[in-house]
């Protein structure tokens, strides 16, 4: 076991840092508060998985490294695993504590506008203690997407507490659609077969037109085709020759458990 | 009945709930950085630390005292002592020793070999101005405010600046009389 300090020291920390950047720094602007909260927290994330992974093989695929937040890395942190584990198989992952350890220290406090008319929920406004349960959640979604990018796994977090003092933190990794490509008259002349990381569907699209439109000459397309659409089509542009065709696999909407965590 | 004795730092340390340091001291590395891109200036980011550090310290006092059973301190001298073998103790996992009184005892060094807070650290070049530690500084001179004595802290040394340990000048600048906090009325 390595060194430790006291909770509170950890505690009061993130409480601090918290309240400077939401009340201080950032009062009337919750949004840029709550990116440097998460920037903080990516970096924490990043170096913790990092230490957490020196002495491991690769992780063979999403799911593996899912699992390594889920129970290693988790239980480094809380001292518990992370208790429920979701997904629909298309690169969302829910990751449900049911006692998340910041939110059960933190004192909620009843709501101060309990005389809300309950036959309109659309106009209950959060009351202070769920905003500023947020703004500390988006540390831990920093921690969890800079974990992820360190495994070489860009993705979205977010936090869902709809059942206090449960969290669940939703993961969206960016591979919205497996794109499979096949190369027509080039020198590689039969079958590539290549993740694409795009996250939207219409996007997906566009980029297909456009690979239809100009084509492409090597895999070394593949490595910019993963920075992201606007460089992809940018180096698509250039090349001409070749025809594409792609198909987009079959998808599956809904969540399901996975029980082995 | 009798009063309950006070409890040594590494007894109360034992008892506490705690976690692993890697997270804290990478936490705190991450907030300093990210003041360090959002403020820009090195000086205000020293003062920013303080600030944060005695916020923490005035609200830190009250889990101190409750855990440490410490009765009110005769004087300034006891006082530093129990900061240092106590409070760092029970927070941080380790332990300060107080030199360098001066000769009227207002006056002395807190020093700390061996520090959580810079495990991995390293100074770029750019950041040569800054106190690292400086919350530090600061909840310390938060949780003494909580206990009537107004102090001003200043660093001596700094390892991350080459020195040999860490080294705060506590300067007691008043003792406050304590008051009751609360109106008859109320």
């Amino acid at each position: 076991m390595g060194r430790e300090v006291s909770e509170s020291c950890v505690d009061s920390l993130l409480t601090e840092m918290v309240s400077t950047y939401s009340n201080r720094f950032y009062a009337n602007k919750p949004d840029l508060a709550a990116h440097s909260i998460e920037a903080i927290g990516y970096q924490v994330g990043l170096q913790l998985s990092e230490r957490y992974t020196m002495d491991r093989s690769r992780f063979g695929d999403h799911l593996e490294a899912i699992k390594f937040i889920c129970k290693d890395f988790w239980s480094e942190l809380f001292k518990k695993q992370i208790d429920n584990l979701k997904t629909n198989h298309r690169g969302t992952f829910v990751l449900q504590d049911t006692r998340f350890r910041w939110l059960s220290r933190m004192s909620i406090e009843p709501s101060e506008n309990g005389d809300v008319p309950h036959n309109n929920p659309e106009a209950v406004t959060e009351n202070k203690s769920t905003q500023v349960t947020r703004m500390h959640l988006n540390f831990p979604c920093g921690i969890i997407r800079g974990a992820l990018s360190n495994l070489g796994i860009p993705c979205a977090v977010s936090a869902d507490i709809t059942n206090l003092p449960a969290c669940s933190f939703v993961v969206r990794i960016k591979i919205g659609a497996r794109v499979k490509i096949i190369c027509k008259g080039s020198n590689d002349a039969h079958c590539t077969f290549q993740d694409i990381w795009w996250e939207l569907e219409g996007n997906v699209k566009k980029l297909i037109m456009h690979l239809l439109c100009f084509g492409f000459e090597s895999l070394a397309l593949h490595l910019q085709v993963k920075i992201g659409i606007k460089t992809a089509l940018y180096s698509l542009k250039k090349i001409k020759n070749n025809v594409i065709l792609i198909s987009e696999f079959g998808k599956r909407q809904s969540l399901e458990e996975i029980s082995s965590v | 009945m009798a009063p309950v004795a006070p409890r040594s730092g590494d007894a109360i340390f034992a008892s506490v709930d705690r976690v692993n340091a890697e997270l804290f001291t990478l936490t705190y590395g991450a907030i300093v950085r990210q003041l360090l891109t959002d403020l820009e200036e090195v000086e205000e980011v020293n003062k920013q630390l303080d600030q944060m550090g005695y916020n923490i310290g005035i609200r830190l006092v009250d889990e101190f005292l409750a855990k440490s059973n410490v009765s009110s301190c005769v004087d300034f001298k006891e006082t530093a002592e129990v900061i240092a073998k106590v409070g760092f103790k029970m927070f941080l996992g380790v332990t300060a020793s107080v030199t360098n009184w001066d000769a009227d005892g207002t006056c002395c060094s807190i020093v700390l070999e061996d520090n959580p807070l810079v495990d991995f650290v390293e100074l770029p070049d750019n950041c040569q101005g800054l106190y690292y530690c400086n919350i530090l500084s600061g909840v310390i001179r938060g949780a003494l405010e909580m206990v009537s004595m107004k102090t001003e802290i200043t660093w001596a040394r700094d390892m991350l600046r080459g020195d040999d340990a860490f080294e705060l000048q506590v300067k007691l600048i008043k003792q406050v009389p304590e008051e009751y906090p609360y109106k008859d009325d109320e």
